[in-house]
């Protein structure tokens, strides 16, 4: 076991290099730093030394791989994919293109709100979405089942943005129950955070309860079930039980991916409520042309997900003793 | 630059026409070819048996005759506004920028511009503007539309009809939902079936390459792609593409690898068969129930995301018509007092006519094709 | 309490399942009663209902779909099939219990098993802690678990099927249930393992005098095993009588067949008695008795009536209107054993089958599973040599060597004395392709169910021996003649055809290419009794037509001795015991082949002959045994069996054997 995590581990180290490459071509293969300079000065207004200039303040003006002119190790060191690029694996995200301040600190400053409102609507979500699903499981074959189906293929195939748009018009502008938007710290959060939460909640219920539902059939159907039933075992003990533990081998697993992947925030809900979050981060640095923020943004929501997929195969081996044991 | 000609002929009628035309005729033969086989005969059959699926799959027909309508058309001779007459350049008539079928048909509707907003079946304007009035005071006055009670779904701020900007994002919402799953099906096909069958090191390298994709997160993926690249319709189809393919690839390659230990590939081997001919003639037409499935599930997440990555600001820019940017553009009307509401109404209705019944028959299609994924 | 106490008394019991607005009826008014301490056997081939009715008795059928059409059973005195749940779940498990097909599934995964055990304990006794913990261990050694205490804390994964079965007994009988029902609970285990669960259900039936409904479609075990017998068909029980007496003289038209379509050494000149035709779908309307399409005595009245179950002679019930002259009616073809060639098609030397088995940092290959481990054969033209052993030893991997499936680690095959197809690259290895074949065991996944069985079957003659589109056809029709399947096949699809026409249809594939060799893997064993017959008779058909030499691996001793010219007996990879069918049978030289031969049920010789049990199971093919591999696990193991490996001794014509001890 041990040394399969080890494995594991060492596996880890290539991909985390091949995201790295992958993101550092995306950004720069199509866009030179000129063109970058020139979109951020605009194309027209834009003299040579402007460019060089903006290029110069931003650490653009070296070589791409190979930095010939520069002495020792800063042939590597003084280029573009070490400095921008490789320098993220440890967690050094340099400089915004556009207002020249650290990432890292305006990251530091972001992660709370967001883990303010993902954390919440996670927990809910999970909790929501499991009782509902064994609810509609263990009625299978009956008419709430059918209508159930339906009301989740119905909430599935409406945009998130009509929930949020309709949210906030009907519980914070015609109902006054709620502030539209905004965020402010300590106690007041509640009021700010409940509605968005909530959208969240209600947005995500259909495909999971369906995802879910799909896994405790899956389960009801299995042998184990009938041993059970055979035993006289009353239906409550076989579902919540037999046929839970069971199923929540695979709805488990997802979780350390996803709880990882809530530091990204809500790209809507934050924009939206005005959050000041990470999702909110990447919107305005994509509407704002920033490429050194959404460069850091892509690789950091992949580490973290790499991240998740290692927690997984520990989370297997936590929950399944089929893996504990081989 | 040849990407800006090629982008040119690209758009250009007769390139469209040919595509839409192939695009029918490959639908057609693929079609045909798959009825001649007896499991898809038996799939069909039962998915004719299903009458909620049957409505779903018409309303889906409506949709797309409307957003092929929207994709043929021609260049026909430029008018004059003022005069009305075909404007001439030293004798040769000059062609205008041309129009699609649909929008030939809807010439009507697009000519009954009004000043401003409008509500549905108004008869007057939904703002009030002053007016000199006979007595020679200004008056706050709702004025009369030019075309009152012919504006079904009410007009927007430039006074454009609202119907007619949601029946023209149809098709673009089709483009997104099928073009992007048609750009990833023959990578996925490709290296899922490859890495699948083969093993070793061909699968290690799929898997590499599978697993550094998708370990960046989807939306982050095409932000990234479309910050590179700059918002348009087909750049948002390549980015959702190159975004869509991996967890397909993943699903080729399990089944793939499952189907190799099938007794029946085990007798082709045994007989002779060539690995390449055994993966055409044995796995892929085994697999192809997948890959069918996995589009028509995938279309209406895509449509769905389309709205979502228009609104951000990473979707198909504001220059074309979408439900995206009609709701991008409900959302300061609804901060209005009175509420501006019917835009969003149509953006959400078209939307969820297209997306509803694409999923009921996505499900219908997955129980037909499928019957170990059947909740049963 | 009374010996003759009844405990069970099903009557009229029809069930069926919903499909749209119809009701099929699986189950068509059964009846039968079980006393205190008998087990009661109910026999039949699939979709004969008898699992349908098993699982009814206990309410376990799917709810949504399954109906309970009429009848009663009455569980002393109170009618089962209409207990409201809570009273049916205070049966069940404590005085009604069962046991399952598929130990490897009927287990939760995730409990520990004494964890499984307890549950049942606490639902049903009034136990509780420390109590429950020490009964659950206490039941695991009564079921003959070896370290109990510390095999309770483990999960089923870590045990064997065996093992499992085991536990699932232990399970049945933690509350001392009156009536233990036991769906074919050793279908899926090896013989040897088989032996022993049923050991342990016969001693547990005499200690606490439970009595047992058997379920099964093995009439070779339930000879051995069961007081009363129920024979099953098509929904209905069509005769009923005790063991003794309906083996030796059965009634039936159906039972008769059944009987007589079971493959033993007494069979070996005759032909099968193939019942034509399947069971008859639960959805087919068919007014009179069930069996009158299919059975050779047929007359006009059988289909008009259905036939009530009658008292024949004492205790012998038969549905038959025609019982009073079914004497002798029923008869079968004999065929002339030929004389077979001593030519050497095939000779297997030394034949070698590592799978690495991958692990560590860097996924290098450190163990290997040891599938087939220095085999030697040799296989003669024209002749049927099977390859027999329990599950993991090999068999189904030297097969797929063969035709080079599996690339052989080690070892010769050599075609016609000449030509070492194991280490052939691929491009030299297609000339011999067609001279080697394979049936496959899984009828449904031998076929691809998108190809027309005419392109299935084509596929590797075209590649391989390509014919003129002209006599493609004809071709292609005479195959399909010759193996008894319609001319309008060709054009079908795999899921038209049931199982045994679906082997017909592989073996038509495998004749396309004229091979010399065919390899049959299992060929018959996931097809009912009736069928395997039509299939072993086929196949001896073809032989006698086409002189081709069939490599039969098998785990089935009695179509070994019906099929095979020789036997050999493969234990961990290697072959323990090689010889002609006649003389191996009749005198077993190597331990394992003795345990082997006795722990199979068989049709003939004494039910109730003496066992030899073998003591544990199968060592893993990762760490084999040292010297010879069977010695953890030989009755007559002498220091020298664990270090020397035997080498192989003649001991009469043909027949060697590798043991110290022969």
């Amino acid at each position: 076991m041990a040394r399969y995590f080890l494995r594991r581990i060492l596996y880890f180290i290539p991909t985390l290099l091949g995201v790295n490459l992958f993101v550092f071509l995306l950004f720069f293969l199509v866009n030179t730093p000129d063109d970058m300079a020139k979109q951020a000065l605009g194309e027209k207004a834009s003299t040579p030394e402007q460019v060089l200039r903006w290029k110069a303040a931003r650490g653009y003006d070296v070589p791409y791989f190979w930095n010939a002119q520069a002495p020792g190790i800063q042939r590597v060191t003084k280029t573009i994919f070490w400095q921008k690029s490789l320098r993220l694996l440890w967690g050094d995200f340099g400089a915004s293109d556009m207002s020249l301040e650290p990432i890292g600190a305006e990251l530091r400053r972001r992660i709370g709100p967001s883990l303010c409102l993902c954390v919440p609507i996670f927990l809910t979500s999970l909790f929501v979405n499991i009782v509902v699903a064994m609810l509609v499981a263990s009625r299978h074959g009956t008419r709430l089942e059918t209508c159930a189906q339906f009301l989740c293929v119905t909430t599935m195939s409406i945009s998130a943005l009509i929930y949020i748009i309709a949210g906030q018009f009907v519980f914070a502008k015609e109902l006054k129950l709620v502030p539209v938007s905004g965020f402010l710290p300590g106690w007041d959060m509640l009021r700010f955070l409940a509605l968005p939460v909530a959208i969240g909640v209600v947005g995500g219920l259909g495909s999971s309860v369906r995802f879910y539902q799909t896994l405790f059939l899956e389960e009801i159907g299995k042998d184990y079930v009938r041993t059970a039933r055979a035993k006289g075992l009353p239906e409550t003990r076989i579902l919540f039980l037999h046929v839970l533990k069971n199923a929540m081998i695979p709805i488990l697993t997802t979780v350390p991916v996803q709880m990882l992947m809530l530091i990204m925030g809500s790209l809507l809900l934050e924009n939206f409520f005005s959050i000041p979050g990470m999702g909110g981060y990447t919107i305005s640095a994509i509407a704002a042309q920033d490429f050194a923020v959404v460069r850091a943004m892509v690789f950091l929501s992949s580490v973290l997900y790499m991240v998740g997929l290692l927690l997984t195969d520990l989370c297997y081996a936590l929950v399944d003793p089929r893996v504990r044991f081989s | 630059m040849t990407t800006q000609t090629l982008g040119h002929i690209f758009r250009s009628w007769p390139c469209q026409n040919a595509i839409v035309a192939l695009l029918l005729v490959f639908t057609a033969a693929f079609l045909w070819k798959l009825s001649r086989r007896e499991y898809w005969r038996l799939a069909a059959r039962e998915l004719r048996s299903r009458k909620g699926a049957m409505v779903c799959a018409a309303i889906l027909c409506l949709y797309a005759s409307i957003a092929v309508l929207d994709s043929v058309g021609w260049r026909s001779p430029a008018i004059d506004p003022t005069t009305g007459n075909i404007i001439r350049v030293n004798g040769h008539v000059v062609l205008d920028e041309g129009r699609s079928v649909l929008d030939r048909l809807l010439q009507p509707l697009a000519n009954r511009r009004e000043k401003t907003y409008s509500a549905p079946l108004g008869t007057v304007q939904f703002t009030k503007s002053t007016v000199k009035g006979r007595d020679g005071r200004m008056h706050r006055v709702n004025e009369p539309l030019a075309f009152p009670r012919s504006h079904l779904l009410g007009t927007d701020m430039i006074g454009q009809d609202v119907l007619l900007q949601a029946l023209k994002s149809i098709r673009t919402g089709l483009i997104i939902g099928l073009l992007t799953t048609l750009l990833a099906v023959p990578f996925a096909l490709l290296f899922g079936l490859c890495g699948g069958y083969y093993g070793g090191w061909v699968d290690d390298v799929v898997q590499y390459f599978c697993t550094v994709l998708s370990s960046i997160p989807n939306v982050l993926l095409i932000a990234a792609l479309m910050v590179v690249w700059g918002q348009g319709l087909p750049q948002l189809c390549v980015a959702m593409g190159i975004a869509s393919w991996t967890g397909l690839c993943r699903l080729l390659r399990g089944e793939t690898m499952r189907l190799r230990e099938a007794d029946f590939v085990s007798a082709a081997t045994a007989q002779g068969v060539p690995g390449w001919k055994i993966l055409l003639r044995h796995i892929l037409p085994n697999v192809l129930h997948i890959v069918l499935i996995n589009l028509v599930l995938r279309f209406s997440s895509e449509v769905l995301a389309e709205a979502a990555l228009t609104y951000l600001g990473m979707g198909v820019g504001a220059g074309t018509m979408s439900w995206g940017t009609m709701i991008n553009d409900a959302r300061t009307e609804l901060t209005r007092n009175p509420v501006i509401w019917w835009k969003l109404c149509a953006a959400f209705t078209f939307m969820l006519g297209l997306v509803l019944p694409a999923n009921i028959f996505g499900d219908a299609v997955r129980d037909a094709l499928d019957p170990r994924m059947r909740t049963q | 309490m009374n010996e003759n106490e009844t405990i069970l008394e099903v009557q009229g019991l029809q069930v069926g399942f919903r499909k749209g607005n119809a009701v099929d009826l699986a189950v068509r008014g059964t009846g039968f009663t079980i006393h205190r301490g008998e087990m009661l056997a109910l026999v039949g081939e699939s979709g004969s209902g008898k699992s349908v009715t098993a699982m009814s008795l206990l309410g376990l059928l799917p709810r949504a779909t399954a109906v309970i059409a009429g009848g009663q059973a009455r569980f002393h005195g109170q009618d089962l099939l209409r207990m409201d749940d809570s009273a049916l779940n205070a049966v069940r498990g404590s005085r009604i219990s069962m046991i399952f097909q598929e130990p490897m599934t009927a287990l939760n995964p995730v409990l520990t098993i004494s964890r499984q055990i307890e549950e049942v304990l606490e639902r049903h006794t009034g136990l509780r802690g420390d109590a429950v913990r020490r009964r659950a261990v206490e039941l695991l050694s009564e079921v003959g678990i070896p370290e109990p205490a510390a095999r309770a804390k483990e999960y089923p994964h870590q045990l064997s099927g065996g093992m499992r079965q085991r536990v699932m007994i232990a399970i049945a009988l933690a509350c001392g249930p009156e009536l233990l029902i036991a769906d074919e609970p050793t279908t899926a285990l090896d013989v040897t393992v088989q032996a022993q669960i049923m050991e342990l259900m016969a001693k547990l039936r005499r200690e606490r005098g439970t009595a047992v409904l058997l379920i099964t479609h093995n009439l070779a075990l339930v000879r051995e095993q069961a007081d009363t017998v129920a024979v099953m068909y098509a929904g209905r029980i069509v005769e009923l009588a005790p063991a003794s007496q309906l083996f030796t003289q059965p009634l039936h038209p159906y039972t008769r067949l059944l009987m007589q379509s079971i493959p033993s050494t007494e069979q070996r000149g005759r032909r099968l008695a193939a019942i034509a035709g399947q069971v008859p779908a639960p959805s087919e309307k068919l007014p009179g008795c069930r069996f009158a399409p299919r059975c050779p005595l047929a007359s006009p009245e059988c289909t008009q009536n259905v036939p009530e179950l009658a008292e024949k002679a004492p205790r012998h019930w038969v549905a038959c209107i025609r019982k009073e002259e079914l004497a002798s009616a029923v008869s079968q073809e004999s065929v002339p054993e030929e004389a077979k060639s001593d030519m050497p098609l095939l000779e297997v030397r030394r034949l070698q089958v590592l799978f690495p088995v991958r692990r560590g940092i860097f996924a290098r290959a450190r163990e290997f599973v040891h599938a087939v481990d220095g085999l030697d054969l040799t296989l003669r033209s024209g002749e049927t040599l099977a390859l027999d052993g329990e599950s993991v030893c090999g068999k189904t991997t030297v097969g797929k060597a063969l035709i080079r499936l599996v690339q052989p680690t080690g070892g010769q095959i050599l075609l016609d004395g000449q030509h070492d197809i194991a280490s052939l690259p691929p491009h030299a290895l297609r000339p011999f392709r067609r001279r080697i074949q394979m049936i496959f065991q899984d009828p449904f996944s031998s076929l691809d169910p998108r190809l027309m069985v005419g392109e299935s079957i084509c596929e590797g003659m075209d590649e391989l021996a390509p014919k003129p589109p002209a006599e493609r056809e004809g071709f292609l029709r005479e195959l399909l003649e010759k193996v008894g399947l319609p001319e309008d096949a060709a054009t079908r699809y795999p899921h038209q055809f049931s199982g045994g026409q679906r082997q017909r249809i592989g073996l038509a594939r495998a004749l396309a290419v004229q091979p010399s060799i065919i390899v049959c893997d299992e060929c018959t064993s996931a097809l009912d009794e009736s069928v395997q017959a039509q299939i072993l008779n086929l196949l001896k058909d073809i032989q006698r037509e086409l002189g081709i030499a069939y490599l039969f691996i098998t785990h089935d001793l009695s179509v070994v001795a019906f099929l095979a010219d020789r036997i050999a007996v493969m234990y961990l990879g290697q072959i323990v015991e090689e010889g002609p069918t006649a003389q191996l049978l009749a005198h077993p030289a190597h331990p394992y082949t003795r345990a082997l031969l006795a722990a199979a049920p068989r049709m003939d010789g004494d039910p109730k002959s003496a066992k030899i049990h073998l003591a544990g199971e199968v060592p893993s093919p990762i760490h084999p045994p040292s010297g010879c591999r069977f010695h953890p696990r030989c009755p007559h193991a002498t220091p020298e069996c664990a270090t020397v490996a035997p080498p192989a001794c003649l001991l009469s014509d043909g027949h060697t054997v590798r043991c110290h001890h022969a």
